[in-house]
This record gives C-alpha cells, structure tokens and sequence, in this order.
C-alpha cells in the first residue's frame, strides 16, 4: 500500500499555512462568539476556537454554516436570540454542535497526551491509553461539565450526566484518531513523529478530522436521546 | 424517553464504540502484520552483533531504493524497522548503533519535515556508520542474555533483526524462551490472539529497549 499522497501534511508551506489561518481563525471565532454571536452557549465559545485552530478553513466553514446566522451582527437583543435559535434549530446543526463540543474538549487533552507521549517516549499503545485517560478528563471535567452545569444546580449529577456523554463520544473520538496513528501516519512518515516536527501537526489535525466524522454518529444518538443538547 | 428506546440506543452505542475500537485495531494489526518487501538473501549471519547490523543495513538499503523512486511508505516502514534494530543494538551491544542510530532519527525528522535532500545524507550516514567495524573488535553484547531475568523477558516483544514485530516473550524456563510467534499480538497493549508457540534458547534474543517507558523489545537472530 502506498500512501505517499498524504505526504502533504509534512510539507512546511501546508502545515504553517494550515495553522496561521486556524489561529486567525480561532481569534476570530473567538471575539465574534463574545461580541457579535453571543447566543452561542458558553461551552461551545470555548470548544470553537480549539476546533477552529486544528481545522483551520474546515472550521470556519463549519462555524459559519452551522453556528452563525447570516446578518446575525445587525439584529440585537431578543430578536438576535431568536435568530440564533431558529438557524441552529436543524438536527444536523445541533449534532455538530455536539460533536464540535466533544472533539474540542477531547482532542485538546488528547493533543496535549500526545506531545507529553512522545516527549517522554511512550511506546504505541500506552500513548494511546494516555491520550485516552487525558482526553477524556478534558472533556468530561472541563467541556461535558460545563454544559452540563447549565442544566442543573448539582454538580454530581452535572458531572454523571457529562461523564455518561463523555464515555460514549470519547470512544469514537479516539478510535478516530488511533486509526490515523496506527494506519496512516506510520505507512507516510513513520510512527509516533516528533512534536518538533511538520508531521507531527499535520496528521495531529487529520486524526481529529477523522474523530470527528467517526464520532459524528455517535453524537446524533446521544442528541436523539437528549443525552446532550448539541448547538445551541 | 420510553425504557426500551433508551435501552436500544444504548446497546447502539455500545455497539458502534466497539466496532470503532475493533477497526482501528485492524488498521494496527494489519500494518504490523505486514513486513516490508525485502531481497530473497535473507541474513546469514550468527554472530549477534553481526546480524543485527546487517538487518539495519538491509532496511537502510530498502530507505535509500525507497528515496530513490520516492515511494514515501516504504521509506517510513524501512526506517522506522531499521530504528527498532539500532535502538535494540543500542541498549545491548556496545557503541556500534549509537552513531548508525543518531543518523536514523536525523532521517526520519527529516522525513517528517518533507526534507528529501537531508533524509538522502542521512541515510547514505547510517549506511556508512553501520557499515564500520565495532569499536571494541568484537561484536559482543555489554550484558550476556542469560543475565537478565525472567521478568525482563515477559511480554517483551519480539522482533526479527529486520525490525518486523513477529510475535511476544510468553515466559522463559531453564535457559529457554518460550516465543508466540504470528497471530495477533498485543492489541490494545494486552490483548493476544493466536500464534504458534517456539522454544528458542536465550542467546538467540537479544534484549533492548525500543522506548523509554514502554516494553522491552527483543531481536529473535536468524
């Protein structure tokens, strides 16, 4: 099997442009989110910058499809609200929005398990069970419980109902990305690339692409069920 | 929610967790389980130091072919096999796979930085690295294998000293290993399916460390 072709996510010029528009991008996301777009629920304004820094232009797209209605800085108050919640009020709108919350908390932990990983030379599979514990303390404690918080006074039961959408999407979440570093990323640039390095990035970004379309499923069932909310 | 429809999605998502987590371990298993193309010579030699240096020499000579037509998979299976070796002969042999080694990881950084030129120098230095005398003339290991223990040896991985993942250490006993060789080894870090057992004395593994934290590594000689 030659997989030479994904080769371009080593390339100086793909990654650095990649990540410039992403940062820009989550800077901007993150002021539109607190100035303009301020209906958007308070842990998906944290999760968008996260996603929009690994997805660069994907990210914005999907912010802009999804989460932002058109005009939506020239209506205000009440009205605005309004708008939000009719344009995000589609079931494919609020499972992104689900799965944008899941895969920002998750592969923000599970990027960080994977630079410490290869700092201190895991071999494949304890990363992959580090990433795992580290990416799902992250969205469970941070993302899942901060959504959930909003529903209720109880932090117990705001944690039980975070941790119970946490150990489903994050096992999808992960399978995603373990597929990129067990598969691909080893048959184009060898296994477990250095942090200081262009493939490291690149194909850090692809396995949470790939998350995100894994686990996508997944978050349709949990929004079904009302397990989670989605966009909101 | 009605119970039954709560408990069907349930079953749903369990059942989708574990066929992603079955897939992805596919991937690995099938990756793993497929060593690179290699000449039909295979290794001759007995000598332990010997042949664990001619198996870095076969993968770097596949890493160089592999520039040269610039099919980017063979390249990285070849170096990331040849890594194993040296990093193996690195913990047990005496100083021959330190400079060999140092080059591989330059090639490999190279490659993962998409820099052709310096991955084709760095590779054509660990060929000629690898290609020198030992320093001490002999070629011997810096710990016999009988001096490890038993629990140094279990679960270790066994490699073949082209650097393909061929199987585990089961336990050893009386001088021996006891080796499962093909089927599914180690998925998920602890899960074994199949393969054949084989009983080979100690001083045909060589131990090393192929991470700094993860499990030992040995080198099965030909």
């Amino acid at each position: 099997m030659n997989l030479s072709f994904v080769s371009i996510l080593a390339q100086p010029w793909f990654v650095i442009s990649w990540y410039v528009i992403g940062l820009g991008g989550a800077v901007w996301v993150a002021l539109d989110a607190y100035r303009v777009n301020v209906n958007v629920n308070p842990a998906l304004k944290w999760a968008w910058p996260i996603i929009i820094l690994f997805f660069s232009i994907i990210g914005i797209g999907l912010y802009l499809w999804t989460c932002r209605p058109p005009h939506v800085g020239e209506k205000a108050g009440e009205e605005q609200k309004q708008l939000h919640h009719r344009y995000v009020d589609s079931m494919f709108k609020k499972v992104t929005g689900s799965v944008i919350h899941c895969v920002g908390g998750d592969g923000l932990g599970i990027m960080t398990a994977m630079v410490i990983s290869r700092l201190i030379g895991l071999s494949f599979w304890q990363e992959f069970w580090f990433e795992y514990a580290v990416g799902f303390a992250f969205g469970w404690f941070i993302f899942q419980y901060k959504a959930m918080s909003s529903m209720t006074d109880s932090v117990p039961k705001a944690l039980w109902m975070g941790g119970r959408a946490e150990f489903f999407s994050m096992m999808t979440v992960m399978a995603g990305m373990g597929a990129v570093m067990a598969f691909v990323t080893p048959l184009v640039v060898g296994e477990q690339p250095n942090p200081m390095t262009f493939a490291f990035w690149g194909f850090g970004s692809l396995g949470l692409l790939v998350g995100f379309v894994v686990t996508y499923p997944m978050n349709w069932i949990l929004v079904k069920i009302g397990w989670k909310h989605g966009m909101s | 929610m009605n119970p039954t429809k709560l408990i069907t999605a349930l079953i749903g998502m369990l059942v989708m967790g574990v066929l992603a987590f079955w897939g992805m371990a596919a991937l690995w298993s099938y990756r793993t389980a497929q060593p690179i193309e290699r000449g039909q010579s295979g290794l001759a030699a007995t000598d332990t130091v010997r042949a664990l240096q001619q198996g870095v020499q076969q993968d770097l000579q596949l890493a160089k072919s592999a520039l040269q037509n610039g099919n980017q998979t063979d390249l990285a299976r070849a170096l990331d096999g040849a890594r194993r070796v040296a990093r193996v002969g690195n913990f047990a042999a005496d100083p021959l796979f330190a400079t060999p080694l140092g080059a591989i990881e330059s090639a490999r950084n190279a490659i993962q930085n998409h820099q052709h030129t310096v991955a084709v120098k760095a590779v054509q230095e660990a060929l000629g690295a690898i290609a020198a005398e030992s320093p001490t003339g002999r070629g011997e290991l810096t710990v016999k294998p009988d001096q490890y223990t038993r629990q140094q040896y279990e679960g270790a991985v066994v490699i073949n000293a082209c650097g393909d993942r061929i199987g585990r250490v089961k336990t050893m006993t009386g001088g021996k290993a006891v080796l499962v060789l093909g089927g599914k080894q180690d998925i998920f870090g602890f899960i074994n399916v199949g393969g054949t057992e084989v009983t080979v004395p100690v001083h045909d593994l060589v131990l090393g460390q192929a991470h700094r934290l993860g499990p030992k590594m040995v080198a099965l000689l030909p």
